[in-house]
C-alpha cells in the first residue's frame, strides 16, 4: 500500500513539473519529467510499475499535452516494456551509464510518440527529440537521488 | 483504436473533461509559487482592497477597451451601411474577463491557458481577445482550466479583411510572436503597408470587426498571381495576462467537433 501511495505521489511530482511555468526560451530545457518517473518506478517497484500504469499516465499525458487519447499510452507500454527488460543489467550499471541508458529510452519513447502522432493525425510538428532526451538524461541522477530518498524516508 | 474513437468521434469528450478534475491539483501546485508571490505582495489590508478595486477597474477597462476596438471598424462599416440603408448588427458580444495562469510548455506550438473552463460555460472554439486586439480561439476545454491557441500558431487561420477597403484575406500563424502572413492576396489588391486588418466573421468562429493586425510589409514579386503580405498581430500575445472569452449571440458550440482536432 505504501508503495502505492508513494508511487502515485512520485507520479503527482513530475505532473507538477510537466506543467511548471517556464520561461519560453527555456522551453527546450524541459526534462521528460513523468517518462524519468516511469524509468525510476519501473526500476525500483516492478511490482507497482507494470504495463497497465501506462494507461492511466498515458491518458492523464494525454490531457496535459492535447494530444488524441491513447498516444501517451502506446509510448508508456514500450517504455515500460523495455525498462523491465534492461532491469537487471541497469542495476549492474554505473550512472554515467544509466544516463547514456536513459537518453537511449527516453528518445526511443519519444520516437515512438511521433510516429503515432504521424500515424494517426493530420498536422504533426516534431519535437527536438535528441535535446529532450539529452537534458532527460542529465537531469536522470537528480531525479533518481530525489525520488529513491522520498521512497526510503517515508515510514511504512 | 481509442486514438481512433477519440480522432473521429466525440465519445471520448467526456472522459477528456473529467480527467480534466485530475490533473487540476498539479496544475494549483505548480503554480502554488506565483500565488504565494500574489499573496505577499497583497499581505497589508489596506493596500489591499486598493488593490481589489484596481483589479475590479482593470477588468472594467477591459470590458470598455473590447467596445472602442469595433469603433474603427464600425465607422467604416456605419458608411457602407447607411448606403445599403440595411439595420446595424448587434456588437455588444457578451465577455467574460479570464486570466492566463500558464503558457504551454511544449515549444511546438503558441498555446496559453486560461483560468476559466467548462464550469464558467467556456466551450471549444470560443474567441478569445485581449485588450488590443484578438488572441486566438478555445481548443480544449477541462472544468476549471482551457487551452487557447493563439493567432501566430503556425497551425492557425483566420479570415481577416482590410478595414480601409473590405480586401479579404487568410491571416495564418507563421509560428513568430509578432508575424502573421496573408495567403491569397491578389496582386491586383489595393493593400498598403498601415493598413489595418480586421476578423471577417467569414469562417464563422471569429466575430466580425475584432482588430487582427496592422499590415507590415508588402511584397509584389513580378508574374506571380498572389503577392506576399506581412501582418503584426494586433494583441499583445506575448504579454497580456487578462483576456476576454467573447460569448456571441447564436454562436453555438461551433463547427463539427473534429474540425478543431485537425487543427493542432
Amino acid at each position: 500500500m505504501r508503495l502505492i501511495v508513494m508511487s502515485v505521489f512520485a507520479l503527482f511530482l513530475a505532473f507538477v513539473c510537466e506543467h511548471w511555468p517556464i520561461a519560453p526560451k527555456f522551453y527546450w530545457l524541459l526534462p521528460q519529467w513523468v517518462a524519468l518517473t516511469v524509468i525510476f518506478l519501473s526500476l525500483t517497484v516492478p511490482i507497482v510499475s507494470r504495463i497497465a500504469l501506462a494507461i492511466p499516465v498515458g491518458l492523464l499525458m494525454d490531457v496535459e499535452h492535447l494530444l488524441p487519447l491513447g498516444t501517451h499510452m502506446i509510448a508508456f507500454s514500450l517504455l515500460i516494456y523495455l525498462v523491465h527488460l534492461l532491469r537487471n543489467r541497469l542495476y549492474m550499471l554505473n550512472i554515467v551509464q544509466q544516463m547514456m541508458v536513459v537518453f537511449l529510452l527516453v528518445a526511443s519513447y519519444q520516437i515512438v510518440l511521433l510516429l503515432t502522432q504521424m500515424l494517426m493525425m493530420e498536422y504533426v510538428i516534431p519535437n527536438n527529440i535528441v535535446v529532450s532526451a539529452c537534458v532527460s538524461a542529465l537531469m536522470w541522477p537528480w531525479w533518481r537521488v530525489l525520488l529513491k530518498t522520498l521512497f526510503q524516508r517515508v515510514p511504512a | 483504436m481509442i486514438m481512433w474513437v477519440d480522432i473521429n468521434t466525440s465519445w471520448l469528450q467526456s472522459v477528456r473533461y473529467h480527467l480534466g478534475y485530475v490533473l487540476k491539483p498539479g496544475h494549483d501546485v505548480a503554480l502554488f509559487p506565483r500565488l504565494v508571490v500574489g499573496l505577499l505582495g497583497e499581505s497589508a489590508d489596506s493596500r489591499s482592497k486598493l488593490l481589489d478595486d484596481n483589479k475590479q477597474l482593470k477588468a472594467r477597462n477591459l470590458v470598455l477597451q473590447q467596445r472602442v476596438q469595433r469603433l474603427a471598424y464600425l465607422e467604416a462599416e456605419n458608411i457602407t451601411l447607411r448606403e445599403l440603408l440595411s439595420a446595424s448588427e448587434q456588437v455588444d458580444d457578451k465577455v467574460l474577463v479570464t486570466s492566463v495562469t500558464s503558457i504551454d510548455p511544449d515549444p511546438r506550438t503558441y498555446q496559453v491557458l486560461l483560468d476559466k473552463g467548462g464550469e464558467d460555460g467556456v466551450f471549444i472554439g470560443q474567441p478569445v481577445l485581449d485588450a488590443k486586439g484578438l488572441m486566438g480561439q478555445v481548443i480544449d476545454v477541462l472544468p476549471n482550466s482551457s487551452k487557447v491557441l493563439l493567432i501566430a500558431d503556425s497551425n492557425h487561420v483566420i479570415p481577416v479583411q482590410v478595414n480601409r477597403n473590405g480586401v479579404r484575406a487568410i491571416a495564418v500563424g507563421t509560428g513568430s510572436l509578432d508575424t502573421l502572413e496573408l495567403l491569397y492576396v491578389a496582386s491586383t489588391a489595393d493593400i498598403n503597408v498601415g493598413d489595418y486588418l480586421v476578423s471577417s466573421g467569414l469562417g464563422g468562429r471569429y466575430p466580425q470587426g475584432y482588430p487582427v493586425g496592422i499590415v507590415s510589409s508588402v511584397e509584389r514579386p513580378a508574374g506571380e498571381p498572389f503577392i506576399k503580405v506581412q501582418a503584426r498581430p494586433s494583441a499583445r500575445l506575448d504579454s497580456s495576462r487578462h483576456l476576454l472569452l467573447v460569448f456571441r449571440a447564436g454562436a453555438g458550440r461551433v463547427p463539427p467537433d473534429n474540425l478543431w482536432r485537425k487543427v493542432r
